[in-house]
């Protein structure tokens, strides 16, 4: 019996210190504001936003086009460069057979949102 | 509806399946639920193998896809039906519910606290990051997207950067494609897994010490799985750890249903879950290995060596799919693991005190800060109910434990990064993959309330401890 009463009172602390203490602080933490955004959702519009700027013949297939040899210092820029790769579209290529010669566009992710020539 | 679908038939397919297999004679319910529980899982698990697969031989997963995986779904929804009502299993009830009330409510209402509080830190996370947390935005959901977003050869994109590592498995990511697959691209169900594998764990941690011990030990070692904060968020980080450590629990969850004749099938689906670790994290290659030759050391042990032979080779078998698919994978990836790639002075390293020193500081504060007063409960609750030593399964679980934290030690002393760095980032979540196992290890040696009760001669009848 001596037993039951001790586990009964393990129990009890487990309860009191432990389990609703954890309860608690998450079923009472206060809520994010009704206008925030998270990172990578903000990023994510930014990056669409920046394709429904572009002329429909400038989208005519996108994908990630930064290869090993070509890669920029991605140490350097690496939160945000992943963030952009992420996004699926950092790069926007025009690959349509005719417009080889087009310049690659890279989005460059410092400060705003900018893009530059790849020669 | 749809998302739902992608994990809801799978699950059915995988549980009505696992019971067929094993359904070959009269069974409680209890070992049903369990069966069912992790055939389940086994079903999501099996699920998310077939789609980078078809991705890397057609360049893309084809429309059709979702019908005929459903299709497919649905036909061995209907055959493991057939079987089981052809087998004619007969069930008992009287295991399901526990005998021994008051104890067992008490911790009852503990575990249902402890699900709870962690569904509600899942909410907030998601809350404030739906995308998940760094890695979850860098390597799982990232790889999810590359799967699902469909252009050509779209997948081989991600095998251009070598900081998403690319090589890593693919269940996490597979499994969140295969959803928006079939209900659009949503960042829901990367955090909705994170839930269902926890509250997985907690449930086969009941059931399978139910089965073996006692219901209020698998009620109280389920209470206590989920209830450091740490353990909560790891579930909401949408990392791939909770997956991990719910695969290895149920490669040793399993065996509570062996007996002498389905012993090679048991073997076969452990083996299975074993390999779905390490088609879920790296940690998982070194788990197979380990599991296999733990559960052949422990038969040839108990039964010799030529009945050893068959249940590991069952094991083998069933790990070898998800793993050979997993290095079929990393075979396609210019890259090879950071870890691997970046090994130099090895030797010195293994040999430095300074690392050892260091890992052991960071390993004890970190498991002290993870698990908090989770030590103490369990240190209180060893001395109340004192250690029952006996052959059983549950000692290969804390076998592993410690195999696998010999894995996990070497790989820091011979880590490329800054073993500071390292051991911050990630020691935490390591001990996550370990917690549930060890929490079976630990409750399979420690003597139940109701046995300890019944050997005072108490008059009270508590029921269904083994």
């Amino acid at each position: 019996m001596i037993r039951l009463v001790l586990l009964a009172i393990v129990l009890q602390a487990m309860f009191v210190v432990q389990l609703v203490p954890n309860l608690l602080s998450q079923a009472f933490r206060a809520p994010p504001a009704t206008e925030y955004v998270d990172e990578v959702t903000q990023f994510d519009r930014q990056i669409e936003s920046f394709r429904n700027q572009l002329r429909p013949d400038e989208i005519v297939n996108y994908r990630v086009a930064l290869r090993p040899n070509e890669e920029i210092d991605t140490l350097r820029i690496s939160f945000d460069i992943a963030k952009a790769k992420y996004s699926s579209c950092p790069v926007v290529l025009n690959e349509k057979p005719e417009a080889k010669n087009l310049p690659k566009r890279i989005i460059n992710t410092y400060g705003q949102l900018t893009f530059k020539m790849i020669p | 509806m749809n998302g739902f679908l992608a994990i809801a038939l799978p699950a059915l397919a995988g549980a009505l399946g696992t019971l067929a297999v094993l359904s070959s004679r009269p069974r409680g319910l209890t070992a049903s639920t369990l069966t069912l529980v992790l055939g389940s899982f086994l079903g999501i698990g099996l699920s998310s193998l077939l789609l980078p697969m078809l991705i890397v031989a057609l360049n893309g997963w084809p429309k059709w896809y979702p019908l005929a995986e459903a299709g497919l779904l649905l036909v061995a929804i209907l055959f493991s039906s057939w079987r089981i009502w052809k087998s004619a299993v007969r069930y008992s009830e009287q295991d399901l519910i526990p005998r021994s009330w008051p104890a067992t409510i008490a911790m009852a209402l503990l575990s249902v606290i402890s699900v709870v509080t962690m569904l509600v830190t899942i909410t907030n996370s998601y809350e404030t990051s739906p995308h998940g947390d760094w890695d979850a935005v860098q390597i799982w959901n990232y790889h999810a997207r590359f799967l699902y977003r469909n252009h050509g050869e779209f997948y081989r994109n991600m095998m251009a950067f070598s900081d998403h590592h690319p090589e890593y498995p693919l269940f996490l990511p597979s499994t969140i494609a295969r959803i928006w697959i079939y209900d659009g691209e949503s960042t829901l169900p990367s955090a909705i897994l994170g839930g269902l594998f926890a509250v997985g764990s907690a449930l086969v941690l009941a059931v399978a010490l139910a089965l073996t011990r006692s219901w209020s030990s698998g009620l109280l070692a389920s209470a206590i799985l989920l209830s450091p904060s740490w353990v909560c968020s790891v579930a909401g980080s949408q990392y791939a750890d909770m997956p991990l450590s719910f695969w290895m629990l149920a490669s040793l969850a399993v065996w509570a249903l062996a007996n002498e004749n389905n012993k090679l099938r048991i073997a076969m689906i452990s083996g299975l879950f074993a390999g779905l670790a390490a088609w879920t994290k790296n940690e998982g290659l070194p788990f197979a290995l380990l599991l296999v030759l733990a559960i052949s050391v422990r038969e040839c042990w108990t039964t010799g060596l030529r009945r050893a032979w068959p249940v590991a080779f069952a094991g083998i078998v069933g790990a070898a799919g998800p793993v050979l698919l997993n290095l079929w994978w990393k075979s396609l990836c210019p890259f090879t693991n950071d870890l691997v790639a970046g090994q130099t002075g090895t030797f010195t390293k293994l040999t430095d005190t300074s690392r050892w020193q260091l890992i052991f500081n960071n390993g004890g504060s970190d498991l002290l800060y993870a698990f908090g007063l989770s030590w103490l409960f369990l240190a209180l609750i060893t001395l109340i109910l004192g250690v029952r030593v006996r052959p059983a399964i549950w000692g290969i679980a804390l076998a592993l434990v410690l195999g696998m934290s010999g894995v996990y030690f070497v790989t820091y002393l011979i880590t490329p990064h800054d073993l500071d760095w390292h051991l911050r980032t990630s020691i935490k979540r390591l001990a996550v993959h370990l917690w549930p196992m060890l929490l079976l290890g630990f409750f399979g040696l420690i003597r139940p309330l109701e046995e300890r009760l019944r050997s005072r001669g108490s008059q009270i009848d508590l029921g269904n401890s083994r």
